[in-house]
């Protein structure tokens, strides 16, 4: 609870899950995992391959065999007999690695309409949020609304993805790898984007990567999973701060902390909590004797 | 319906190193042939009877749970079911009045019917788990190998042999990568308001059908890669190829073997 | 050597929606050479690999690859001169053991059984997969899959190592790992990689850089060279490894950082004689 008494958005109570259960094939994803997520954080999942990331985001909209007393969303167990499944996706926007398994339609805007079709909102509204999501991800309503989804390149297959469940207006918005096959450019473009969207729109931002380096942009908390258990679970400064730790967990880390574990060789006492290149290169001056 | 992967064993192999596993896969796919030809020839109960014990004791020694496999063949057998109660309730043939159990109109139930779709059944059901336990205990290589040697022969027809043996291999392989490919699709659709976890099973297979055309899609695509994959792989048909693994049957896989034939012999002949 | 003379190539070539995705490419590549080839999505790269592996062939001028002109007749022939590794090991790996796979490509050449189990012995030990030999492809990480994979294309013991993205879908930490064992590799075996990538940390371990846009090599140099040319790459849409545009900015800022910065390690040395030459520092 927090201290005005409202309880966290998603809570997961040692949670576990094994793929294949009771099967020849069966392999042990996670194993206790327990953290709270609260309303506007904006939290990184972080995690090598085979961590258990994808997971703990598929058990979020129960999109997996739950047990009673794991998973909570505004504190009601959503394993419960008679929960609403249907109003807890319509609460949780998910998008995925592939953007291709969640498209629908065959066309860009009849796709982004799917939701809040199916969600019951009238055509008027609905063409409303489908306009403002191809928008606001930069695929004017006008010139894409009538494109077919397979024609269009993978960056902007993403972006259709995403806008789909933007046209939820879910309050809470999880990516699941939002960068994997962007190149430079695309990426940057997205990450724009995306810190833009959850500023306007107080979302609760949940970023699933096993990159450091835009999730470090985009969250303000990191909770680290290894092998299915989280092993750190803190702020994000705090997490890369212990670069050495994270480097044994086969993690990317964002660039200027790599720069400084190189210092570090220079400098033992270089600190490795940072952001940008600047403040390496502010650091850097510093030891150098350099006023800034 | 979000785990899909639990309920279709087709395809799969799973190691368990038992007996059946190590066994020289000519003769595994011998054996299979010769009991998809029992399930050709046997047309009584008790024959059926008689091929049992054989059934359970492969199964028993591959220590493949028996579990796993019935789970595994859930969607498969309430698909035969609902193809058999067809064949019951329109069974065409005269029958005498006094085997009729039932009748409304076309429909009817008719001791003739159920006898008839009894065989049916059991026949299906052999020819089904003697495929399905030769995938789950040869390795992809070994079948390839082993369909080669055995149909070589037919090379002589002008039928290319080592293109089929390849074609049918990676199609078994490619099920279980198409299945995971499925689950994986219900699962983002459902997280979109499209669930596949609610809903009467006529609702679902409607559901599951949409998923066809993404799922033909991507295989297509993943189809082709493999083709340059192999190509650049320099593979251009079996003719030239040469093997790394020597197959080698031993004394007890020819036993094995014989066992087989007799046993079926028996069970023909009852 | 890969010779490239005047070659471009276009999608639906004759059709109003034709797609040019080469043009007028000249590009010499020295046997054992390293060369990493990065651009954009869409920037010719990956239609260049399907040349040099006689998938496609091209529209207008030649390749010869070890003197072999790429085209239909020859296909087979380049194809065992060039060997690739692609992006996603499942659509390239066949058979469901580690050793089997390997064993693919040496089968399809004919070999004798002793000379296949020879090389296929080789290349899983200098790809560190011994203890994984007879494992189930389907339980393995990607990154050990991409390891399977490129065994694979070593087994055929080629003249060239092509790959096209192999690293795209794994943690940059593997990544890096995966680079270094292939640039071994090379070294070892006097065999010439040709990787396409979208990273700079992995391109800067290479000799020689070729920067593609719009179907054009824009630049080829060396990577220290190619990684000076700061605002031409970001220009195209590429990043800068961070090292190198902190050398600039510290250059900027007087400090006296000599020699080619690639990478972190590079402006450490370069830092550390910084600090020794000036007794104030």
């Amino acid at each position: 609870m927090q201290p005005d008494g409202t309880p966290p958005v998603l809570e997961l109570k040692g949670f576990s899950y094994t793929y294949l259960e009771g099967t020849p094939r069966a392999s042990e994803a996670v194993r206790d995992v327990s953290f709270r997520i609260h309303h506007g954080e904006r939290v990184g999942i972080v995690g090598a391959t085979q961590s258990g990331k994808s997971t703990v985001v598929d058990s979020f909209a129960h999109l997996l065999r739950l047990g009673q007393g794991q998973v909570f969303y505004e504190g009601e167990d959503v394993a419960d007999p008679g929960y609403d499944r249907g109003r807890l996706r319509r609460e949780i926007g998910i998008v995925f690695q592939q953007p291709d398994s969640q498209i629908i339609e065959d066309v860009v805007g009849a796709d982004v309409a799917f939701g809040p079709t199916a969600a019951g909102l009238s055509a008027a509204e609905t063409r409303e949020r489908v306009e403002e999501s191809l928008n606001t991800l930069g695929l004017p309503y006008q010139d894409y609304r009538l494109r077919y989804v397979h024609a269009v390149s993978g960056g902007q297959r993403r972006r259709v993805a995403i806008a789909g469940v933007l046209a939820m207006h879910t309050p809470v918005l999880v990516l699941d790898e939002p960068m994997a096959g962007l190149d430079p450019r695309g990426r940057k473009e997205l990450l724009e984007l995306l810190i833009k969207l959850q500023r306007d729109r107080e979302l609760t931002l949940i970023v699933c990567s096993a990159s450091l380096t835009d999730a470090s942009l985009l969250c303000d908390r990191f909770i680290v999973l290894d092998r299915g258990t989280v092993v750190m679970d803190g702020p994000v400064r705090e997490i890369l701060g212990e670069a050495d730790r994270l480097a044994e967990l086969d993690i990317t880390l964002p660039e200027p902390v790599v720069g400084a574990r190189e210092m570090q060789k220079l400098f033992p006492d270089f600190p490795t909590d940072l952001l940008t290149e600047g403040e390496l290169e502010s650091e850097l001056l510093e030891r150098l004797g350099v006023t800034t | 319906m979000l785990e899909l992967q639990r309920n279709v064993i087709f395809g799969q192999f799973v190691e368990t190193g038992s007996v059946v596993h190590r066994m020289d896969a000519r003769v595994k796919i011998a054996a299979t042939f010769v009991l998809i030809v029992a399930s050709f020839l046997i047309d009584d109960f008790l024959g059926f009877a008689v091929v049992l014990p054989l059934l359970v004791a492969i199964g028993v020694v591959s220590k493949i749970p028996p579990g796993y496999v019935l789970r595994g063949s859930q969607i498969f057998l309430a698909f035969l079911a609902f193809i058999l109660a067809f064949q019951v309730l329109f069974y065409p043939a005269d029958v005498p009045e006094s085997s009729y159990l039932w009748r409304w109109g076309i429909l009817s139930v008719s001791t003739e019917g159920l006898h008839t779709a009894g065989i049916i059944a059991l026949r299906v059901i052999l020819l089904y788990y003697v495929t399905t336990m030769l995938m789950l205990t040869t390795s992809l290589v070994d079948l390839t190998n082993g369909l080669e040697l055995i149909f070589g022969p037919l090379q002589r027809l002008r039928i290319p042999v080592n293109e089929l043996v390849l074609v049918f291999v990676i199609a078994i392989k490619f099920v279980p990568i198409f299945i995971e490919e499925m689950e994986r699709l219900a699962r983002a659709q459902t997280a979109r308001g499209l669930p596949f976890d609610e809903g009467g099973a006529i609702t679902r297979a409607r559901r599951i059908g949409r998923l066809l055309v993404p799922i033909f899609i991507s295989g297509f695509a993943r189809a082709d890669t493999l083709t340059i994959a192999m190509n650049t792989r320099s593979y251009r048909g079996g003719r030239h190829r040469t093997k790394l693994r020597q197959m080698r049957a031993s004394p007890s896989d020819w036993l094995a073997l014989a066992l087989v034939i007799a046993w079926i012999l028996v069970a023909w002949k009852v | 050597m890969i010779e490239l003379d005047n070659v471009s190539f276009s999608y639906r070539r004759g059709e109003p929606d034709v797609v040019p995705a080469l043009r007028n490419l000249d590009l010499k590549i020295e046997s054992g050479q390293l060369v990493a080839i990065i651009g954009q999505n869409g920037s010719g790269k990956s239609t260049l690999v399907k040349l040099l592996t006689a998938v496609l062939y091209p529209t207008e001028g030649e390749i010869r690859i070890d003197g072999v002109p790429v085209d239909r007749e020859h296909q087979w022939d380049v194809r065992r001169k060039v060997s690739v590794v692609f992006q996603d090991p499942d659509d390239q790996l066949i058979m469901n053991r580690v050793i089997d796979d390997v064993a693919f490509g040496p089968e399809n050449l004919g070999l004798p059984r002793d000379e296949i189990a020879e090389r296929v012995h080789s290349s899983v030990s200098m790809l560190g997969l011994e203890d994984i030999g007879s494992r189930l492809i389907e339980d393995l990480s990607s990154g050990q899959k991409q390891r399977v994979a490129i065994a694979g294309a070593l087994a055929m013991s080629p003249l060239y190592l092509i790959l096209d993205e192999p690293t795209s879908l794994l943690p940059v930490p593997v990544a890096m790992r995966l680079i270094s064992t292939v640039r071994d590799l090379s070294l070892r075996e006097n065999m010439g990689v040709l990787h396409v990538t979208h990273s700079m940390y992995e391109a800067v371990l290479f000799e020689r850089v070729v920067v593609m846009d719009a179907g054009r090599v824009i630049l080829d140099a060396p990577p220290a060279e190619v990684f000076r040319d700061v605002d031409k790459l970001r220009e195209v849409g590429l990043d800068v490894p961070l090292a190198a545009s902190l050398a600039h900015r510290l250059r900027a800022r007087g400090i006296p950082i000599e020699g080619d910065i690639l990478n972190t390690a590079d402006l450490r040395e370069a830092l550390d004689a910084a600090l020794k030459s000036s007794p104030s520092g």
